[in-house]
């Protein structure tokens, strides 16, 4: 399992992956009932991952990445008491939690997604205006994101964006995405087969996609 | 195959980093939003202020003594409600009337207001205290920046005369200050408004309890004994048993007999000696009894007539050692009136527990 956490850019807090003798996401959620900061714990391990994946979803704009990273960690910290404790690992809780938000927030993906299709003279017309700080953000992620994939991600409904992007982008395992999305394993499975062919039709790929 | 999946994945955008500044707001927020641990409480309650930062270590001694486990500690001093921050201080001058002359008229002044065991002891009063954060990072070992500000509230507190009820503290934050020559920090502002904290009995007697008091040493020589038992730290013994002292008079009622041996013992700590021109955190002036310890003068504040005691100040004598200006405040505090309640409120907290 491959974990996307970018490097803390500041010294204060430490990730996980420094401390990997430490106590479980588990362990600390469970001494966070009784000792509410030490929830604080679980923020230092995972906000820089969860915000990584909120911002590649909706885009730097106007601070959405920061606003839903830390809505997330506060409806986890209320929810806390809920938290199935034989789970040791808290991402899939988490990024769960963070879909949601994003669900709510599916019209600036969508927009977002649509305008980087265009980026390079996609085929959306839909054309919506654009500020100036999305051009600048859609010319940083340009080159990232090919538009036609970005055309093909706008064309999914929101459960399949999340689903696949939690595989593509979160680096879950299917595993883990189940329990993110509180689906069985076998429906992730079938789901994802059913994406995979909306892209290929999307991207007007043949049953042999191009490199 | 999972090519289509595997192209979405090559077009991972690129994001920039979790910015510094939304990371340690979330955080706040975050932590802020956890309810406060209970507040230790016992002899050093009025010096507790929890600095909320939960993987920081926060210190905060003010006043060596007035430690309480994990919560930074402070302790006391006079004021300036009166005249405003730090413009009228002067040094405080000392008086040729002696310790135990002036701290002898107070133990001739005691009363005392015979609390039945089931009524319960109500003070009232505002205190400005500093609050000073620093240390390390737990799990890196860097230090942090040292903070500090001057955190003002107006404070009730019900106890139960003979520690069996539980009892009740009402907080009212005030507007916080500058710690004389220092910035004033963001956290300052984090507590606001009014809160109030369920003080539970947990099947022992509060030390602080009217009966509780009632059984210390009635006379001068008992009672200095037990001020300088006290566990102090690294704190030299005759500034422990000053601390010892304010810590027996801050938000207690302490019965006559033993408030007379209390203040008879106090006049004998070396290094205790009198200022005629204190002043309480209510602006009342009066006389100033007390020590000097790492650069701040710690008085017990007199009324210079009747000698009932009006509150405590700590002013900076020595620049260096404080870390703050010369003649300025740094703790004020009023008693403001005492009085026997049959009842405490009840109040109805989720935190109070006997943990």
């Amino acid at each position: 399992m491959v974990s996307s956490a970018a490097p803390h850019p500041w010294g204060l807090f430490t990730t996980s992956e420094a401390e990997p003798s430490g106590p479980s996401d588990a362990g600390l959620i469970r001494a966070s009932l009784d000792r509410p900061e030490e929830f604080a714990g679980v923020f230092d391990r995972h906000s820089d991952e969860i915000h990584a994946y909120v911002a590649r979803r909706l885009g730097p704009e106007l601070g959405q990445a920061d606003d839903v990273t830390a809505e997330t960690f506060l409806i986890a910290f209320r929810k806390r008491h809920r938290y199935d404790l034989t789970r040791p690992d808290a991402r899939p809780w988490l990024y769960g939690i963070a879909g949601k938000l994003i669900s709510g927030h599916r019209r600036s993906e969508v927009r977002r997604l649509k305008s980087l299709a265009r980026a390079a003279g996609g085929a959306d017309a839909s054309g919506a205006e654009l500020h100036e700080e999305e051009r600048s953000a859609e010319r940083a992620s340009a080159a990232a994101m090919r538009p036609a994939l970005a055309a093909a991600l706008a064309r999914l409904s929101a459960a399949e964006r999340d689903l696949l992007l939690l595989v593509a982008w979160a680096d879950l395992t299917y595993e883990e995405t189940a329990e993110a999305l509180k689906i069985p394993i076998g429906t992730v499975r079938s789901r994802l087969h059913r994406i995979r062919a909306k892209l290929r039709r999307h991207l007007h790929l043949s049953e042999e996609p191009a490199a | 195959m999972n090519d289509e999946i595997d192209m979405i994945k090559q077009a991972r955008p690129e994001v920039t980093p979790y910015s510094e500044e939304a990371k340690l707001a979330a955080r706040r927020t975050l932590t802020a939003s956890a309810p406060p641990r209970r507040r230790p409480y016992g002899i050093a309650l009025v010096g507790a202020l929890a600095v909320a930062a939960a993987s920081v270590v926060a210190v905060a001694t003010l006043f060596p003594g007035a430690g309480a486990d994990d919560a930074p500690t402070v302790a006391v001093g006079t004021a300036s409600a009166g005249t405003g921050e730090r413009a009228a201080i002067t040094l405080p001058r000392i008086a040729k009337m002696s310790a135990e002359e002036v701290l002898g008229r107070a133990a001739r002044a005691v009363t005392d207001l015979r609390p039945g065991d089931d009524q319960f002891i109500r003070v009232t009063s505002q205190t400005m205290y500093g609050a000073i954060r620093m240390g390390a990072n737990v799990k890196t070992g860097e230090p942090i920046e040292e903070s500090r500000y001057l955190y003002r509230s107006k404070r009730t507190i019900w106890l139960s005369a003979d520690g069996t009820r539980d009892g009740a503290l009402k907080i009212e934050y005030l507007e916080p200050r500058a710690y004389p020559g220092w910035p004033i920090p963001k956290e300052a502002y984090d507590e606001q408004g009014t809160e109030w904290n369920r003080l539970p009995v947990c099947g022992n007697v509060s030390e602080t309890a009217y009966t509780s008091l009632k059984k210390l040493p009635g006379d001068a020589e008992g009672m200095r004994a037990h001020l300088y038992a006290r566990d102090n730290g690294d704190n030299s013994p005759d500034a422990g048993a000053w601390t010892a002292v304010g810590d027996l008079l801050r938000e207690t009622y302490l019965p006559a007999e033993q408030r007379a041996a209390l203040f008879k013992a106090a006049a004998t700590i070396p290094g205790v000696t009198v200022t005629e021109d204190a002043e309480d955190a209510a602006g009342r002036k009066g006389i100033g009894v007390g020590r000097e310890s790492l650069g701040i003068r710690e008085d017990i504040i007199f009324n210079p007539e009747t000698y009932e005691l009006l509150g405590e100040r700590g002013i900076v004598v020595d620049e260096k050692e404080a870390k703050a200006p010369l003649g300025s405040l740094v703790a004020s505090t009023a008693q403001l009136t005492i009085s026997v309640d049959d009842k405490a409120p009840r109040v109805d907290d989720p935190h109070a527990g006997c943990g």
